[in-house]
């Protein structure tokens, strides 16, 4: 069972493509590390995780469950799940 | 994107916030207090500057007024023309304006801080829906409160209007008081608290749009914050239009 998975991800902003057929697979207790220029979509990523963003096209998967379609609802119990720290309130 | 299809999804973003805000007023939880803070600022925040507007818009009205009213004999009615014109038109217009320029653009920009800083992202992130706990509040606050603040435009209108006749144009109190008062009816008193429910969730609601779709980091927020001014205040001016078309056609 992966803990969080990204298939085929795209994801643009307006001209601007930040993930082009994006695949991860990350396990539980695993501890990976995500490296890149600004503007290259690590955030854009860990957004997607918990559901703020949502992919152009593939899908998003948190705990074998698909996530890419959820509403707000929906994501508040996925959300529960995840802590997240962000860059500004660092 | 064309500008016609930019225009239509930005619409179509609007009436979907404008919805959701609305329906959060059916769904738990309620944020009370932040709804009661809003009010506090939106309120009694902008009263003084609703106070100098009313009160000068009522005296210009019937200086100018009486002029043209002079030529035809008929400067007993200047307390009449100052009532209509404030109660139905000048005073929730005027209301309006001036607290798109406070409060829109105050919205906008704090909303809009939050975006560029991350701090929606992380009321998100922890569950809590931003357009409940933001948007709720401060659309409410607007729209519950201008109508009072149209009410005391219109009073220190009345005020104006009233000084200047005793004073500039030599009227007596009664007679200005009794043309004043007279000359109303309640379809005048109903248009003029209907008005300002409509721009107040018009100020209200596109000072939130703006301040969370803001883009672009500090000059987003400047750029958010003079879209919001200039379109809530070309919506109220034009929604004045329609709602003085449809009480009219009501009327009669």
């Amino acid at each position: 069972m992966s803990a969080i998975r990204f298939e085929h991800v795209t994801k643009a902003y307006d001209d601007q493509v930040v993930l082009k057929d994006f695949n991860l697979e990350v396990q539980k207790a695993e501890t990976k590390i995500i490296l890149g220029g600004s503007g290259s979509g690590k955030t854009t990523i860990l957004k997607m995780v918990l559901g703020l963003v949502k992919p152009d096209q593939g899908r998003v998967w948190v705990h074998d469950r698909d996530i890419t379609d959820l509403s707000e609802d929906e994501l508040g119990e996925i959300r529960k799940e995840i802590g997240m720290v962000f860059q500004e309130g660092a | 994107m064309s500008f016609i299809t930019s225009a239509i999804f930005e619409v179509q973003e609007f009436t979907l916030l404008s919805t959701r805000a609305v329906g959060n007023l059916f769904r738990k939880p309620r944020y009370v207090q932040d709804t009661l803070v809003q009010m506090d600022i939106i309120g009694v925040g902008s009263l003084l500057i609703i106070i100098l507007t009313g009160f000068f818009t009522g005296g210009v009205l019937a200086l100018q007024s009486s002029k043209s009213l002079k030529a035809f004999g008929a400067v007993h009615m200047t307390g009449q023309l100052v009532s209509l014109s404030l109660i139905k038109e000048l005073g929730p217009v005027l209301t309006a304006l001036m607290v798109a320029g406070r409060v829109g653009s105050g919205i906008a920009s704090e909303l809009g801080s939050m975006v560029v800083t991350e701090q929606i992202d992380a009321m998100r992130a922890l569950g809590t829906d931003p357009t409940k706990k933001l948007v709720t509040p401060r659309m409410l606050a607007t729209t519950t409160m201008m109508p009072l603040l149209t009410v005391v435009a219109d009073l220190l209108g009345l005020v104006g209007g009233w000084l200047v006749s005793l004073y500039s144009l030599r009227l007596n109190s009664s007679l200005y008081w009794n043309t004043a008062l007279r000359s109303l009816d309640y379809n005048n008193a109903l248009e003029g608290l209907i008005k300002p429910v409509v721009f107040g969730f018009i100020v209200g609601m596109v000072g939130c749009y703006f301040g969370l779709r803001t883009t672009g980091g500090t000059r987003g927020v400047g750029q958010s914050t003079t879209r919001s001014v200039v379109t809530a205040s070309i919506l109220v001016i034009v929604a004045d239009f329609f709602l003085s078309k449809i009480i009219l056609e009501l009327q009669y």
